[in-house]
């Protein structure tokens, strides 16, 4: 699958989530957003940092046949989802350290 | 409260309306004043060569945790897992964020017009 990524970030949620994030943070996430922008598909799948996975705890809406969540920077993961060739990107985790279960 | 009595493979209830099963089943019914009926079905199952009994199609899918009380019962309750690597998912904020997210996707088809623009503001911000 060489589809390329198209990034959709209008998400107020996710905007708010990002901008929320301590300013370090913040520009590690946007420069993992800036990567994915000139990835394909499948590179968004197989890459070992973003680590993209997908989530069973929550069934998605109507509409949306599965929620994934990557990483978005060292600890932090983000939730989104393929919407054809967009990556349509909803939350931030909130807390980073309770992220990968060290709380 | 209406009385059921056995015959062979079929339960007869006192107005005479038979309730006749393939497999035996017996079902106890009681009828509230207001004459709300409801009824305690206990299904009699036969566990196939292979172990397996079946719950019905209702539950396809789900996971079970069953305890062995004693040798001969079972508890068994639908169950539902969460990975460790998505406890974090499952905080009150995390799961209202995520559902608000989700309605508000679900409203709005996706769009990338503004993707390059929405990176410089928030780089800048």
């Amino acid at each position: 699958m060489g589809d390329p990524v198209r990034l959709d970030l209008n998400n107020p949620v996710f905007q708010e989530n990002l901008l929320a994030l301590p300013k370090p943070e913040r520009h590690s996430a946007l420069e993992t957003l800036r990567k994915i922008l000139h990835m394909t598909w499948d590179q968004v799948y197989r890459d070992k940092g973003l680590r993209w996975e997908k989530i069973l705890s929550v069934a998605p809406p109507k509409g949306i046949a599965a929620i994934y969540s990557l990483r978005i920077t060292q600890s932090r993961r983000a939730t989104a989802y393929r919407d054809g060739d967009y990556l349509r990107f909803l939350t931030v985790a909130p807390d980073h350290d309770a992220t990968y279960g060290k709380k | 409260m209406r009385t059921f009595f056995t015959s062979g493979s079929h339960f007869w209830s006192v107005d005479g309306q038979s309730v006749s099963w393939g497999a035996s089943f017996c079902a106890i019914v009681h009828a509230c004043s207001s004459a709300v009926m409801e009824a305690i079905m206990q299904d009699v199952k036969t566990i196939g060569s292979n172990g397996q009994i079946s719950f019905g199609k209702r539950y396809a899918g789900r996971q079970v945790c069953v305890e062995e009380q004693e040798p001969g019962v079972w508890l068994v309750r639908t169950v539902t897992v969460i990975p460790d690597n998505e406890l974090w998912l499952n905080t009150p904020k995390a799961q209202s964020d995520l559902q608000h997210a989700m309605a508000w996707a679900s409203a709005h088809p996706a769009d990338d017009t503004d993707t390059q623009h929405a990176l410089d503001q928030m780089t800048r911000g």
